[in-house]
């Protein structure tokens, strides 16, 4: 087994620009991806991510700064000749040519003999389980298999980087779950640089080494799947990565005012810059009381709020609640057989030393409802 | 109950249809008996059978010639308008740019402008380029056929998705590669109707031909023509007759082909 054994590439952004009709879409990207490593580019639709990897694919020419493959400067050197494989979201399979065809073309194009482009076919289609599917052609197979066969195509010729631009994005929920272990799978036994685009942020934290979290053209953080969810950089970044409660208040010594008069709480050691900020906590990380519970001491704070709506998730409730402050957030509670009504009041435990201590920036992410 | 309701509408839709199909066909076909009558002049209804009008078209030297003539001019028109046609149909399918539709129009313009306007234009002004005969006649038609061709690619590569074209370069395609193995396979329907009503359409032109011909140099159409300002000779019924004949297959072939399941 030879397949993807060539060393692994390293990439290198410095202060790359792109602007489409004037309107600037990637305001000066630095980032380093390591030889080997799996990482991951997420942010919503528009945020530069897709545009960051065809510049790297050399499907797009950045405006300015320079874009390095294994310490070589790309700039001016066309597709054909990255070695980069890339894999798309619709497969883009050519559609009048089989799977072995298919497979087997960017062998063509580096002119590999007859006998040993089969061999490597034939390795190629079993590293993606699709042996003995040669002959069939691309509309003769499922979802999955296409994208398999997208994978093994790209795979086969040993590039020094795999791209792949949202490429589970058009299966359904529990196939695209299989696919990730096998996405994962791949990238561990064959040691490959890949840079994977995804605005789903579950998938980025299940596969990657790291993430690097975009917004409106600028890398907001870069970190592990852990530190992204754990300790978001920015609200930003807090918001993308899933439910949370925050209060918002104002920070003078030790002291935190919430928002709207809602109550005071010392900072019990956190470090927080002065000013406007925004303590976060992830929904699983509350607790539900019902309002009569006792006040607990320490670093514990008990606020009351009111349940907006609730939503059944299987295991778990989720619980959209409205705070004294005016903050709204979603708090998940193990289901108890019965979820609260709206409207009704309950309290939530916020314990100070899980919580993640933001500076209130203007840049949140609001998920469009 | 359903069964009768349908075998009524069967009915409505045939009789609705009836006398568009004779109205449309029965000229055509009323040609063919007329190729095997043994009156000496074209009549109707026909009287008796011979082939001798047959065999008269495929033993006369000036048939004979003028068909190589049209099959040569429509042969090259058909390349011109492919070359012509092809990219420019790949253009506008399969990009976006400004003035697009302006081209667009542009292109479509033989379409909508009356043929014999088209001809005598072109006779005047290319008989003072000395662009009458072989040459001349398959330039011009090159020109009406050119937007059958971009617009059967344009439909075509409308259908081919880019990433395709993205894809193929990343694994190692250089742009010709590209066009090769992968926009050309893709087209290759659309620019292949396009090739084939490029040369219909100029196998069968006669008002540009009557212009751009010269008694040296006749197409078919234009053999036609003169014999039928002659005399009626049934030689020409047959020559219809082979002709329907053959456009027939033609057509019945590419139908056959586009039809076949992507």
């Amino acid at each position: 087994m030879t397949l993807g054994s060539t060393s692994p590439a390293g990439i290198h952004l410095q202060g790359v620009r792109k602007s489409y009709r004037g309107q600037p879409v990637l305001h000066g990207l630095d980032l380093t991806v390591a030889a080997g490593e799996f990482v991951s580019m997420l942010g919503p639709s528009g945020s530069g991510k897709t545009t960051t990897l065809k510049v790297i694919a050399g499907f797009e020419q950045a405006d300015a700064g320079t874009v390095t493959l294994d310490g070589r400067d790309m700039d001016g050197i066309p597709p054909e000749r990255r070695n980069i494989g890339v894999v798309f979201q619709n497969y883009s399979l050519f559609p009048h040519m089989s799977v072995a065809a298919n497979v087997g073309f960017p062998l063509r194009m580096r002119k590999v003999g007859k006998q040993q482009r089969q061999e490597q076919i034939r390795r190629a289609l079993s590293l993606v389980e699709l042996g003995g599917y040669e002959d069939r052609m691309p509309r003769e197979l499922s979802g999955g298999q296409q994208q398999r066969v997208a994978i093994a195509r790209a795979l086969v010729f040993e590039p020094q980087v795999l791209l792949m631009d949202e490429p589970l994005g058009a299966l359904d929920r529990r196939l695209r779950a299989v696919m990730q272990l096998e996405i994962k799978e791949l990238h561990e036994r064959l040691g490959l640089t890949v840079v994977y685009v995804t605005h789903d942020q579950e998938e980025a934290l299940a596969m990657s080494d790291r993430i690097v979290v975009f917004n409106a053209g600028r890398i907001e953080q870069v970190g592990t799947p852990r530190e992204i969810f754990r300790n978001p950089a920015t609200v930003f970044v807090a918001d993308f990565m899933g439910d949370s409660l925050s209060l918002s208040g104002n920070v003078t010594a030790n002291q935190v005012q919430l928002a709207g008069g809602a109550g005071e709480f010392a900072l019990h050691g956190m470090v927080v810059p002065e000013g406007a900020a925004r303590f976060l906590w992830r929904s699983d990380a509350v607790r539900v009381a019902e309002p009569a519970v006792l006040d607990q001491n320490g670093p514990t704070l008990r606020l009351p709020a009111t349940v907006i709506t609730s939503a059944y998730g299987g295991d778990a409730l989720r619980l959209r609640v409205r705070l004294a402050s005016g903050d709204v957030g979603i708090v998940t509670v193990r289901d108890s057989g019965q979820a609260p009504p709206a409207g009704s009041a309950i309290s939530v435990l916020l314990d100070l030393s899980t919580a993640v201590a933001l500076p209130d920036g203007a840049d949140r992410y609001e998920v469009a409802s | 109950m359903s069964g009768r309701r349908r075998w009524l509408s069967r009915l409505l839709w045939a009789v609705l249809v009836a006398p568009v199909v004779v109205c449309l066909l029965a000229p055509s076909l009323v040609i063919i008996p007329m190729s095997f009558s043994r009156s000496p002049v074209l009549s109707f209804p026909p009287s008796g059978f011979t082939l001798d009008w047959y065999q008269r078209l495929f033993t006369s030297s000036e048939w004979i010639a003028s068909a190589r003539n049209s099959a040569t001019v429509a042969f090259a028109a058909t390349v011109l308008s492919l070359l012509l046609g092809v990219p420019a149909g790949l253009a506008l399918g399969l990009r976006d740019w400004r003035s697009k539709r302006l081209m667009m129009a542009f292109v479509i313009t033989p379409m909508v402008i009356p043929t014999v306007v088209l001809a005598i234009g072109m006779y005047a002004v290319y008989a003072r380029l000395g662009l009458v005969g072989m040459w001349g006649l398959a330039a011009a038609h090159a020109v009406i056929a050119v937007p059958f061709v971009v617009i059967t690619t344009m439909a075509a590569a409308r259908q081919l998705d880019p990433t395709l074209l993205l894809a193929a370069r990343s694994l190692g395609a250089l742009p010709w590669q590209v066009f090769l193995n992968v926009t050309l396979p893709s087209i290759a329907r659309g620019v292949l109707s396009g090739a084939v009503f490029a040369f219909v359409t100029s196998w069968d032109e006669v008002v540009i031909a009557l212009f751009l011909t010269d008694p040296t140099f006749k197409t078919l159409p234009v053999q036609m023509w003169n014999q039928l300002s002659q005399g009626v000779d049934p030689t020409v019924a047959a020559l219809a007759t082979t002709l329907l004949g053959l456009t027939t297959l033609l057509m019945v072939s590419v139908l056959a082909t586009s039809r076949r399941p992507r």
